[in-house]
């Protein structure tokens, strides 16, 4: 199986180690990976701020670097959920449409594809789980608190099979962050306050670390993190996922 | 008032400014929430009630025509008389013909979010008539002279004392009672002899049963039923969406409702209107102002299905820490937000972007409505039709160039990473604002792709 | 063109091709002793329901237990104006038979007693249609509802389904004494209808 992995532009840029880890995980679980070359953005930035019209040239790179793969994977549901949804190309429309069904986020590749029962990783800490708008009512990770359904939850499921881990309970489980893309700055004060309020229900609980598959959210709420000088830190999932 | 100011970022910031007051707004209505999902994940059809519950609304405005046709034949048979208003003017108008024909000028009114929409209170104040509201939070913001912030819990924004402060000024309780029973019986007495003494009552109404005639209006308080049934002239408001084909299909909406709402099986009253009473004239005006041409956007067709339960503002983590009022439009939250550009796209060019696109808003609503798809829509027809900032447009254009070369990327990648000053989100505000309550990441050493490139050497894949 | 027809015109270009009604839901939830389930709902809401088996008990309960409760509870003392809808309380209330009164005259009604047509058991909801005076169960300060235990069906769907298209001018559901929580969600108990409701659940008539 060769898969190619696509890291968000700011992951690439302000968090490598949460791309690492999902490289060196997917290689330990046996995955030919490739990292195409070139790669920058899946255009969500602009589409989101109503300029999904100038989403055009993100999507043809996009397509030139990633058609012809098994599996494309991204450690970012956000990211992955906007290219299900949006990305068409007007060069190469079928090769498009065929990334649109071949991209998975991290966990959902792990848990369906891979169908991952065992991991050799071990993470002594308390972990609050914070579940991403994006992945979790986008792609469906995990069952939605507002819906009358059976509860499961894909990186949940990874999580558990983590060694000495503690996941701790929240008191919302799936409310967002606040951070929102554009959002975080021209609405600054409602995101904040989000963030903190999000922040603050894992620190109740004793959380020492936030983790999660979407690392805007987790950079968002390191950033309230830091600036009030706590100990609680974020961390990707991928990373817990490939420690050791 | 400057352009900013009335735009909903700045009346957030504003209400931000009270943080203990966000976080009491925030758990009172999380709480509703909370007694929301108590009621529905009881109910083991609760998804399959909610995917008929917007078939059936799907059915109803693709037949909306017929059903209306059929709805004003019913409904004067049933001695009801019928009136057409295309816009808030027409209607305010003829509720004004109505009551100017019998010289009354004093009416009661029940809630209805319609006569919120189209201004009537004030346009009849200018008339010389005077509007009573009598559901008590309506109430209590009329006192207030304020609008209400949220469509089910008009005065949720309101302290207590607040009230009690609103009470002892307007209604003559002793200065700072704030016991919510003490108030609730003052505002009873004080309505009860409004209810007496009116000659004219106003309703809405939440459904219109084309097969009967029907107009079905639910309170917990009584206080529509009070106001009609001792008027002489009973004058119901009704925006042409409410209608529904048959009586039984009560039978799912109804359990929907108020389940979605507060969290209650149902509210106290639910009143089926059918025939006025001997001696009574009842009138129902069918309101169009804008609806029609929200039917014709596909995109944003299904927003008409709405049964005005609040369940989105109740769940939406934006609407509960900005309050009601920041969405400066009768209905507020995310519905609001993909109702009012239908209204005036410039003064709401602001409210599809008070979202972080979260999707719990679509998750709570009982007719499905694809809220923050429509949200994310409204955004691209907004920035189309030129009713965003400029700047902001010329820094999306760059920032579309610069993530469509890698060239380029890599370059503003390497220059970002070193001065901070690149991070997509950011773009057009600058850093200050993320700054303001925030830290950035702090700079790795290498960009993954560095990272790659180097180990690539190494490994030689 | 008037608004009528300029309406009516917009709406029939606006609407797309006819979309199909679903069918009914497959398999509401029906309850296996649905009066249990009434009663657990209506106290839930704040009703009060007492289980008789003849006209006779529900007279001898009201004044043994109902109106010494009125009086303890709700502090009405005095001559109480009590007025009834339902015929057989004619030693207790004042019978109410005809639609030709002011409805006005009825601002001083401390209890009324009114019969039922249905229950339902998801959400204690009863059938009240239009009995003689339209707004006396919403002015009266204390409402009593009497209904037949055979009429409670567990669901909506089955109400309405037994009601079919109805014969009433006017009818409500009335699950509960009127409430408000306006205010800072407090829960208050008679907002602008009845401060009570009490049901009386009728049995099998020996």
């Amino acid at each position: 199986m060769e898969v190619a992995l696509f890291v968000p532009c700011y992951v690439d840029q302000f968090y490598p180690g949460a791309a690492r880890a999902t490289l060196e995980l997917l290689e330990k679980l046996g995955v030919t990976v490739r990292y195409p070359e070139g790669q920058t953005c899946c255009g969500q930035p602009m589409a989101n701020s109503g300029y999904e019209h100038l989403a055009g040239g993100c999507n043809e790179n996009f397509v030139e670097r990633f058609s012809g793969y098994d599996y494309i994977i991204s450690p970012s549901g956000s990211c992955v959920l906007h290219l299900k949804e949006h990305l068409h190309s007007e060069k190469h429309p079928v090769q498009g449409e065929e990334i649109r069904h071949r991209i998975f986020e991290l966990t959902e590749f792990l848990t369906d594809i891979l169908k991952v029962e065992e991991l050799d990783a071990r993470f002594p800490h308390k972990v609050g789980v914070h579940q991403s708008c994006h992945g979790q009512r986008g792609l469906k990770l995990s069952q939605m608190s507002e819906l009358t359904a059976p509860a499961f939850s894909k990186p949940g499921k990874l999580l558990h099979l983590v060694k000495d881990i503690e996941l701790v309970e929240l008191d919302r489980i799936d409310e967002c962050c606040g951070f929102g893309g554009t959002f975080c700055v021209a609405e600054e004060a409602v995101s904040v306050k989000m963030g903190k309020d999000r922040v603050a229900d894992h620190l109740r609980h004793g959380a020492e670390y936030i983790t999660g598959a979407d690392m805007s959210c987790l950079m968002h709420m390191e950033g309230i993190l830091r600036r009030n000088k706590s100990n609680t830190k974020v961390i990707h999932i991928a990373e817990i996922l490939n420690s050791h | 008032m400057q352009a900013n100011e009335k735009k909903h970022h700045t009346l957030a910031d504003h209400f931000n400014a009270d943080e203990a007051r966000v976080d009491w707004h925030d758990k009172t209505l999380w709480f509703v929430r909370t007694k929301r999902d108590r009621l529905t994940h009881d109910l083991l059809e609760w998804e399959e009630l909610r995917d008929t519950a917007s078939q059936i609304k799907s059915h109803v405005l693709s037949n909306l025509s017929q059903y209306l046709e059929e709805f004003e034949q019913k409904a004067s048979a049933n001695g009801v008389v019928v009136h057409w208003a295309a816009d808030a003017e027409e209607h305010n108008n003829i509720v004004f013909n109505l009551l100017k024909k019998q010289g009354i000028d004093r009416m009661v009114k029940s809630k209805s979010m319609l006569t919120e929409e189209c201004h009537l209170n004030d346009y009849l104040a200018k008339q010389g008539i005077e509007v009573i509201d009598s559901d008590l939070g309506e109430r209590i913001v009329q006192l207030a002279k304020e609008m209400p912030s949220h469509i089910v819990l008009p005065c949720i924004h309101k302290k207590k004392e607040e009230i009690g402060d609103l009470f002892h000024e307007h209604l003559g309780t002793e200065a700072g009672v704030s016991d919510p029973q003490i108030l609730t019986e003052t505002a009873r007495q004080h309505l009860r002899d409004v209810f007496i003494t009116r000659k004219a009552a106003l309703t809405g109404v939440n459904f219109a049963i084309a097969e009967t005639g029907e107009m079905v209006i639910c309170t917990n308080e009584g206080n529509a039923d009070m106001g009609a049934h001792l008027s002489n002239i009973h004058i119901a408001s009704m925006g042409i969406e409410k209608i529904i084909p048959k009586r039984a299909h009560l039978g799912v909406f109804l359990r929907l409702l108020t389940r979605s709402a507060t969290g209650q099986p149902i509210t106290t009253y639910s009143s089926h209107f059918k025939k006025p009473r001997k001696g009574q004239e009842m009138h129902v005006i069918l309101v169009d102002n804008g609806r029609s041409r929200q039917l014709g956007r596909t995109n944003f067709r299904n927003s008409l299905k709405c049964i005005r339960c609040g369940a989105c503002m109740n769940t939406c983590p934006v609407y509960r820490r900005s309050g009601g009022h920041s969405y400066h439009n009768a209905v507020s939250g995310p519905i609001g937000s993909i109702l009012a550009p239908n209204l005036d796209m410039k003064e709401f060019s602001d409210l599809p972007f008070a979202s972080t696109l979260c999707g719990s808003c679509s998750n709570v609503c009982p007719v499905k409505i694809d809220i923050h798809d429509q949200l994310y829509k409204w955004r691209q027809e907004l920035v189309k039709a030129g009713y965003t900032d400029k700047k902001k447009t010329v820094a999306m254009k760059l920032m579309a160039a610069t993530l469509s070369s890698p060239t380029k990327f890599k370059l503003a990648g390497k220059l970002g990473r070193l001065t901070l000053k690149y991070a997509p989100f950011t773009v057009n505000n600058g850093l200050n604002p993320w700054y303001k309550g925030r830290e950035m990441p702090a700079p790795p050493k290498e960009s993954f792709s560095e990272w790659y490139a180097n180990r690539g050497k190494d490994k030689k894949i | 063109m008037n608004s009528r027809e300029k309406i009516l015109q917009a709406v029939k270009l606006a609407q797309p091709e006819v979309l199909p009604l679903p069918t009914a839901l497959e398999t509401p939830t029906v309850y296996s002793d649905p009066v249990v389930k009434f009663t657990e709902v209506a106290q839930a809401v704040g009703s009060s329901v007492i289980e008789v088996n003849s006209l006779e008990a529900i007279e001898d309960h009201l004044k043994e237990v109902y109106l010494p409760e009125l009086q303890k509870k709700w502090q009405a003392s005095g001559k109480l104006r009590v007025v009834s809808t339902s015929v057989g309380f004619e030693n207790f209330a004042e019978q109410i038979d005809s639609s030709d009164i002011d409805p006005h005259t009825f601002q001083d009604v401390e209890v009324a007693i009114m019969k039922a047509d249905l229950g339902v058991a998801e959400n204690s909801a009863l059938w009240v249609p239009e009995t003689i005076i339209r707004v006396l169960p919403f002015i009266c300060q204390h409402l009593i509802l009497l209904v037949d235990k055979k009429t409670i069906v567990s669901n909506m769907h089955q109400a309405y389904e037994r009601m079919g298209l109805g014969q009433d001018d006017y009818g409500a559901f009335i699950a509960g004494p009127s409430k408000t929580a306006d205010i800072e969600q407090s829960l208050v108990l008679g907002a602008h209808g009845p401060r009570s409701l009490w049901i009386y659940l009728i049995g099998d008539v020996e």
